[in-house]
Formats: structure tokens, sequence, C-alpha cells
């Protein structure tokens, strides 16, 4: 029987990638054959690998699609949770454009080159971005330019450029556009200020101005020219250095600097921690999903004890400090991730089948709620109900924590509005979660007015 | 000290985003990677055949700078972060 495809794969077509029994195969073509073959011989493959720079597979013998064009099967290792960059800090969308750039020179050096610069080819794997397309390289043909280099500058550059000179949140343009940041777009959007960067009035203000000029081809008469192996790997250099000088401060923003606000009293949050770690032990669960991580403080229970930990946040900055504690430690079981709860990734791309909303994309055996549900049924008007049946979609256990009306923040999220909540008590939490959960155990942090709760959910949900 | 190679670029920049390009960079053809399913875009051809030129020629300069600062009894090493950009 044939394997179908799987929705994100089919736009090139040297292979496919499919699922078998839970497991990710890649089929390739046969007009790939020598490529491929070339990427095992050529010693590219074994140093991409031992880098890091690209996801090691095994061959597959026993497996196949049933695809009549079928060259070779491989298993590729399986990355545990599949992001996308709209959902990365700035950090994340650097590195991933430092991966590719590197294996793009790495390729050079032995004979190939890559043929598209996707930055959905890039994943979080054991911490670090890693080139998951095992057919993105061909081999070079000497005097040819880097095909993906406009595909690069949208995904990576123009991105970057956005977000370190006019706005961080400008990440969530590529959200809207698939194939990454129109170069126009950009150069509409950047600053006076950021011509002075010479890379970004090469990469992408001159790069638009002359996408306007060949917009109709390269014109009559045009014969091919050529660009030496020397001077399109010094191109890559330069655009390595062009990602590198752009930089982005996460500072300024309310949660980054939580906790090292007044929000807890010292002995709360050693309490807070204790309680946790508790509850973790007793559930150990194999994927936790820390949902308003803040910079991860709570996240690091779980991951240093093992547990692959989804460490999720509203605020850039907090995304962005985590995400730089967690490559300082070179920590291989957190991944600190940007959403927006109240509007969680959809479903993008061709028939909504490229990239997988955040649902289709759960994996958590428990989910962690720490001061957040005041956000959730105060901030976003969301009622109590509907915020225990989102949760009990995420996972089987529910660590949350209750934050009473008497409490200093959500003083502060009531001030200056009515107080339209009449169920936001403790006694209504309760019965609203209980429709989804059995509370398990409850417990009150110390010196403080919130409680903590251990649920199990009741029936899974539909 | 590198900023008179900065300068250079800014000047070579705005020939490029100035009036027509160069006559060479319009006689350019279409690239011809094998199994390119990715569209490199013309213009962005065009373009990346001069930059990969002028980035090779950023090279050159600097090594020659350096050699220069050498000569007049100047740090071989550069103080700031600015060669960097020069590639």
């Amino acid at each position: 029987m044939s394997r179908e495809a799987l929705g994100a794969s089919f736009r090139d077509p040297s292979g496919f990638v499919f699922e078998r029994d839970g497991a990710i195969y890649r089929q390739i073509n046969r007009g790939y054959a020598p490529h491929y073959d070339r990427l095992m011989s050529s010693g590219l493959y074994e140093e991409l690998v031992r880098d890091r720079l690209l996801i090691p597979h095994t061959e597959s013998s026993g497996e196949a699609s049933g695809d009549g064009d079928a060259y070779l099967t491989i298993r590729p290792e399986k990355v545990s949770f599949i992001s996308y960059p709209y959902e990365w800090c700035f950090s994340q969308l650097q590195d991933a454009a430092l991966t590719t750039l590197r294996a793009q020179q790495t390729a050079l050096r032995h004979g190939m080159t890559l043929k598209d610069a996707s930055v959905y080819n890039v994943q979080f794997h054991a911490g670090r971005p890693v080139l998951i397309d095992t057919l993105s390289f061909e081999t070079y043909q000497e005097g040819t330019p880097w095909v993906a280099y406009r595909q690069f500058c949208q995904h990576f550059l123009a991105p970057l450029a956005l977000m370190a000179y006019r706005d961080v949140r400008l990440l969530q343009l590529l959200r809207v556009h698939i194939d990454g940041v129109p170069i126009d777009l950009a150069r509409a959007l950047l600053p006076s200020r950021a011509w002075l960067n010479l890379h970004l009035l090469l990469h992408i203000r001159v790069h638009a101005r002359y996408q306007r000029r060949y917009a109709s081809g390269p014109g009559a008469g045009a014969r091919p020219r050529t660009i030496r192996k020397a001077s399109l790997a010094n191109l890559i250099g330069a655009l390595e250095s062009a990602v590198r000088k752009l930089g982005w401060k996460p500072e300024g923003t309310e949660w980054a600097d939580y906790y090292e606000g007044d929000s807890y009293a010292s002995t709360s949050l050693e309490h807070k921690k204790e309680l946790v770690s508790g509850f973790l032990e007793r559930i150990a669960p194999a994927v936790l999903w820390d949902l308003g991580a803040n910079t991860g403080l709570f996240s690091r229970l779980a991951s240093e004890r093992g547990i692959q930990t989804l460490a999720f946040d509203v605020d850039p900055a907090c995304v962005e400090r985590n995400y730089l504690k967690a490559r300082e430690a070179r920590a291989t079981q957190l991944l600190p991730l940007l959403l927006d709860l109240a509007s969680p990734s959809p479903a993008l791309g061709w028939a909504h089948r490229e990239r997988a909303s955040l649902l289709e994309r759960r994996c958590a055996d428990a989910c962690m709620a720490l001061a957040l549900i005041h956000h959730l049924a105060i901030s976003h008007n969301v009622p109590l109900d509907r915020v225990a049946s989102l949760f009990a979609e995420l996972g089987a256990w529910l660590i949350i924590e209750f934050v009473p009306k008497s409490d200093a923040k959500v003083q502060l999220l009531l001030s200056g509005r009515s107080d339209v909540f009449p169920d936001y008590t403790r006694e209504g939490f309760e019965s609203a979660f209980r429709r989804e959960f059995e509370i398990e155990e409850t417990a009150d942090v110390r010196d403080s007015e919130r409680t903590l709760y251990l649920m199990r959910r009741r029936r899974r949900a539909s | 000290m590198h900023r008179h190679w900065l300068l250079l670029g800014f000047a070579l920049a705005a020939a490029l985003g100035a009036a027509a390009p160069p006559a060479s960079a319009a006689q350019l053809g279409a690239p011809q990677a094998l199994l390119a399913y990715v569209d490199p875009g013309a213009g962005s051809f065009v373009l990346q055949a001069l930059l990969a030129t002028l980035a090779g020629a950023a090279v050159v300069a600097n090594a020659y700078w350096k050699k220069i600062r050498r000569f007049f009894g100047g740090s071989s090493e550069p103080k700031d972060d600015e060669s960097q950009s020069e590639r």
C-alpha cells in the first residue's frame, strides 16, 4: 500500500516524508540518487552530523512508501517537537540562520551546495538548531550561484533585521508570508538607520531594487555568467557577518524581570519550588508543557529531572532570556517557545496542512500553569470552564496555581476596570475544573494567598 | 580604522543602487542548478553575482590594509569588529 506524503512535504521533487507507526521516514526519489550518494560518500554527511548541523539518519531497507519512484528510504532521528520560526525568539532565529550558513560553507568544501534555505528546514533538536531536510544538498556545479540566496534573505535576514531595527514582534510576519518576508516589504518597514548597516543596505535595500528592475526576468540576449566558488564562499561569509551583527536586547518588558521584582517573597518562591518538584516526582511525565513559563525558573525543575520540557511564554523578552540561559547551560531537554495562549499558532500553508496548529502538535503528558489563570480569566475574559477544557485537551495531568482576587497582581489587573468576574473565586475555580479533572492534591503556598493544585483528567478529551 | 572600507562599500552600494545597473550585470543569465525547485529570482541572482565579487574584493582589500598597517608599525589585529563587516 502506498504511503502519502505528510502535508508539508510536496515542494521538493527529490523525495518526501511519510509516517508509519509513529516513525518518520523520508523517501529519496531516483532523480536525487546521485546527490544523495555524493552526500554520503564525500564525507559531507559525517562532517555535518559531527558538527550537529544535520539530523542523523539510518537507511531503512525494510520500509518503503510503495511509490514507484523510490530509490531509497531513510529514517531520520525523530525531532521530539516541531516548532515554527514564529514561535521562536530572536536568538533562536539567528542561530537557525547561522546553522544554515555553516551547512552551506561545509557543503561547498565538499563540492555540494544547499538547494534551499527554508527556515522550516531547521528544527531544535536536543537544544540545538539542526537541518532536518537531508535532501537539501545537491552537487555543486562550478560557476553556478547559490540558488537559495533570495530564500535565505526572505526567511532569515529580513525578519532578523526587522526584529533588530524595528520591533521584535514583526517576527509574526512569517505567519502571513509562507515563503518568508518579501524583500520589498522589509525595505518599506525598516527605518532609515538600518541603511547605515552596509549588509542591510546591500542585501535588503539594493536587493529590493534589483528584484523590481528584473521583475520580468533577466532580459533578452542574456548569456550565462559565472560566480567563482571562492566568491560564493565570500558571499556566504558576508551573509554570516550580516546575521551576526544583528542583535536584540531582551529588556524593558514587564515580565522579563518578574522574579527579580517583588512579586514573590523568597519563602513563597522556595516553597512553590518544593511543591512543584514534589508533584513532578509523583507524576513523572515524559513530556511537560509549561504554559506561562516566564524565563523558565519552574521549567528547569522539570528539564533538570530529564523531563522533556517545552517552556511557552507570550513575552519575547522572557523567551529570549530563557533560550540564552538554556543555550549557555547546553540544556538538551528544555525548549523555550513563544506562544500567546489566547490565540495559539494556527494551521497554515497549503490546505492548512503545511504548518500544524499548536493543538495538532500536542504531545504533553502534563501541563503546568503557574501564575497564569488570572491572565486568562481576567485579562482575556476567558471563562474558567473554557480554560479547564483547553488544559484537559493538552495533557492528562495539570499542575495549576490559583491566584485569588485579593492578590496584588490580580488587583492590578482589576484596577481601572469593572469587576465582571463574580465566579473568579477559589470555589468557582474548583467547580469549573472539576468538570474536567479530579483534584488529586492541594497545597497553599507559604506566605501568600495562592494555592497549588495537582489535577488528573477525568476523561479523554474528544 | 576600517571605516575607510565601510565608506568605500557605501560608495559601491550607492553605485549599485542608483541609476541603471552596470551593463555586465544585465547580461547575466539565469542560474542553472540541477534540481532547483526554489525560484532564485532574476534580480536576486544578478545582485548575488555582483555582491559575490564585491565580497571577494573586500576580503583582498582587507588583507592589503592589514599589510599596510603592519608596515607602518600598527597592530595587525583589528580593535573593533568592523573588519567582520567588510567581508
